[in-house]
């Protein structure tokens, strides 16, 4: 048990930034326990991609190519790492808490026997065991996780949470690995990707967004988010459950599985923070947040909060606004 | 193979509603539970609603199943399923499963599916609670299945299954498969249904599997051996360093954002 193992996430020839992200905590981690930092890069004719990890600068980047997988599928990443963690016995293995990571790690785990801490925000090995840290209850609270990590331990990392590695030098060496999938092994096969079809506006470009959540309540009091919009001159977001219900277009949902989102003001009215949402829209400029619980987690991202009723706070903004513009 | 009576369990889970009321314990090892309100994960009422849609469309039977540390807010989820369509239900309640995470979870769930032989095994993406996101996945490897998570949708053909995955930022991947197999509901994927007055009074005399874990072979030990390792302490996290509170009437605070945003935007 001498290194750190990354599972680099990759898509159509491109790299995600989990993985940097995860090398610049998998170095912590190596340096705290006097371990390698190994990258592990799975795929079909993918040596392109392992030659560009190399650059950000592990201790060695391994190479796992085989047809089979060409595409993800959680059983070709299953069985490829199964064959190298057995193998080289990781400390800790680091996969993205991504939809990919979170459809192979859990199955890999069980399968391999393993401990599995789940959307990781931090990790530290104090005299070899793991201290994982998570959160709960959406984000309320965070929770310090020791783990038996005594035969090896698999950890999904929340993205965006650490900064990722930028190049440097030495960079390391890509060595193949065999990796064998046999065709039986593949029980889901990959059809095709699918884009989300878009036809209105792109809050991605929008200067102010007024993002409303569930406690909007209801399709009707949309409008009152619309008119403080309007003033603004900016445009309606929304978090999940108001695009899962069809009061806004899928196009408006700020967040992991909806767009990434950086306006100069970005207003959360109703929207408690879940990370998922949290991911799309931490870096805005400037965050305003008004929610009737003091203790949701959009406050600790925000720059100014209301603790209010919104009903009772955004006519009456509205209202001074109109003013003010005369 | 031409499936006729499709067996369909569905995981379910009872989670607290948080807003407002969050105080740790007095071990600060979890939050204080007594007076919270307890109900259906929403990530397993679109699980819920998806395997009754399915059975609608091809016949076969609906079985729910359930664990946890409180007898009494068990029962009352699977009475609400019960009255959106299950036709079955086992629960275990054991206190032992507070200390569960999701590895442990998972080994329970697959003692006692496994005998039910299901074609199809949903459940949610993640639990709104421990946000673990990994019981499906554990769930599938441990009954030998396939398994698609996060999907948007499914379309069942024979016993061929193709399933739609939510990737990030608008992006799906369609994948083919077959049945038995486990599939992890995202939200949005359908419409969960109310459950009307008269069909929740036709559950409350449905019968119930219920198992304590001594039944199933299962120790307080072993749950611990099943879990990653141990919570050493609970904290709230701490907010931006920038963030100021906005106090005062609403009339005041419209005010002072009138303020902060007409220097930034009128
Ligand atoms: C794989 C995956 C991907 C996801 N992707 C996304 C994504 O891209 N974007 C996204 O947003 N979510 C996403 N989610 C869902 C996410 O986990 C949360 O469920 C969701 O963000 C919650 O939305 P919300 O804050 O509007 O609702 P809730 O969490 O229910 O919060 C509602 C808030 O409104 C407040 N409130 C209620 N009434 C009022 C009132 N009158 N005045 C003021 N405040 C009030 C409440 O205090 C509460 O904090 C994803 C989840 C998963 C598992
Ligand atoms: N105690 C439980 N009883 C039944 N199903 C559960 C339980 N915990 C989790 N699940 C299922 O697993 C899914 C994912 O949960 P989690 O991995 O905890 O985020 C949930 O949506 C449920 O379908």
């Amino acid at each position: 048990m001498s290194e750190i193992l990354v599972v680099a996430e990759h898509r159509k020839g491109a790299i995600r930034d989990v993985t940097y992200e995860m090398i610049t905590k998998g170095r912590e981690l190596a340096e705290q326990g006097d371990l390698d930092l190994c990258v592990a890069v799975l795929g079909d004719e993918v040596g392109s991609v392992a030659d560009e990890i190399a650059k950000r600068a592990p201790d060695k980047v391994l190479l796992g190519e085989h047809e089979a997988l060409r595409e993800y599928t959680h059983d070709g990443y299953e069985t490829a790492l199964a064959s190298i963690i057995r193998e080289r016995t990781p400390v800790v293995t680091m996969v993205g808490h991504t939809a990919y990571g979170t459809d192979f790690a859990p199955s890999l785990a069980a399968g391999l026997g393993l401990p599995l801490v789940s959307d990781c925000i931090d990790l530290r090995l104090e005299d070899g065991v793991l201290v994982a840290t998570r959160q709960f209850y959406q984000g309320r609270v965070n929770a310090e996780i020791e783990v038996d990590n005594s035969r090896g331990s698999i950890v999904t990392v929340r993205p965006t949470e650490f900064p990722p590695a930028s190049p440097a030098e030495p960079k390391a060496k890509v060595e193949s690995v065999e990796v064998s999938v046999g065709p039986e092994a593949v029980r889901t096969e990959f059809l095709e990707f699918r884009e989300l079809e878009t036809a209105g506006v792109d809050i991605s470009q929008a200067a102010v967004l007024v993002a409303v959540g569930r406690g909007i309540g209801e399709e009707e009091n949309l409008s009152v988010a619309q008119a403080l919009a309007d003033l603004l001159g900016g445009v309606l977001g929304a978090s999940r459950p108001v695009t899962d219900q069809g009061w806004l277009p899928k196009e408006r949902q700020v967040g992991q599985t909806g767009k990434t989102v950086k306006p100069k003001l970005y207003i959360a009215l109703g929207i408690s923070g879940a990370m998922q949402h949290i991911m799309g829209m931490k870096s805005s400029d400037l965050i305003i947040a008004i929610n009737k619980d003091p203790k949701a987690p959009i406050f600790n991202y925000a720059h100014y909060g209301v603790v209010a009723d919104l009903f009772d706070v955004v006519p009456l903004w509205t209202e001074k606004l109109r003013e003010k513009k005369g | 193979m031409v499936v006729s009576t499709l067996k369909i369990v569905v995981c379910v889970k009872t989670v607290p509603s948080i807003e407002e009321k969050v105080e740790l314990n007095t071990e600060e090892t979890d939050i204080r539970k007594e007076n919270l309100v307890f109900g259906i994960n929403e990530w397993d009422s679109y699980a819920l609603e998806e395997a009754v849609l399915i059975k609608e469309r091809t016949g076969g039977t609906v079985t729910v199943v359930t664990l946890g540390p409180d007898e009494t807010h068990l029962e009352r989820l699977v009475r609400e399923c019960f009255a959106r369509g299950a036709d079955e239900a086992t629960m275990v309640a054991d206190p032992a499963l507070r200390s569960a995470d999701g590895m442990a979870t998972a080994k329970i769930l697959q003692r006692v599916i496994e005998d039910m032989s299901p074609d199809l095994v949903l459940t949610g993406v993640q639990s709104s609670d421990d946000g673990y996101g990994q019981v499906g996945g554990a769930l599938a490897h441990m009954l030998g299945m396939p398994h698609v998570s996060a999907v948007t949708r499914l379309d069942l053909k024979d016993d061929a299954v193709l399933a739609e995955q939510e990737l990030e930022g608008g992006l799906y991947r369609v994948a083919r498969t077959k049945i038995p197999s486990l599939f992890a509901i995202q939200t949005g994927i359908n419409t969960p249904r109310y459950p009307s007055l008269l069909k929740i009074r036709a559950a409350m005399r449905r019968e119930i599997k219920k198992f304590e874990l001594a039944e199933l072979g299962i120790s307080e030990a072993d749950i611990r051996g099943w879990s990653a390792g141990r919570i050493r302490k609970i904290f709230f996290p701490k907010a931006s360093t920038e963030l100021e509170f906005i106090k005062g009437t609403p009339d005041e605070v419209a005010t002072r954002l009138s303020e902060i945003v007409a220097r930034m935007v009128l």
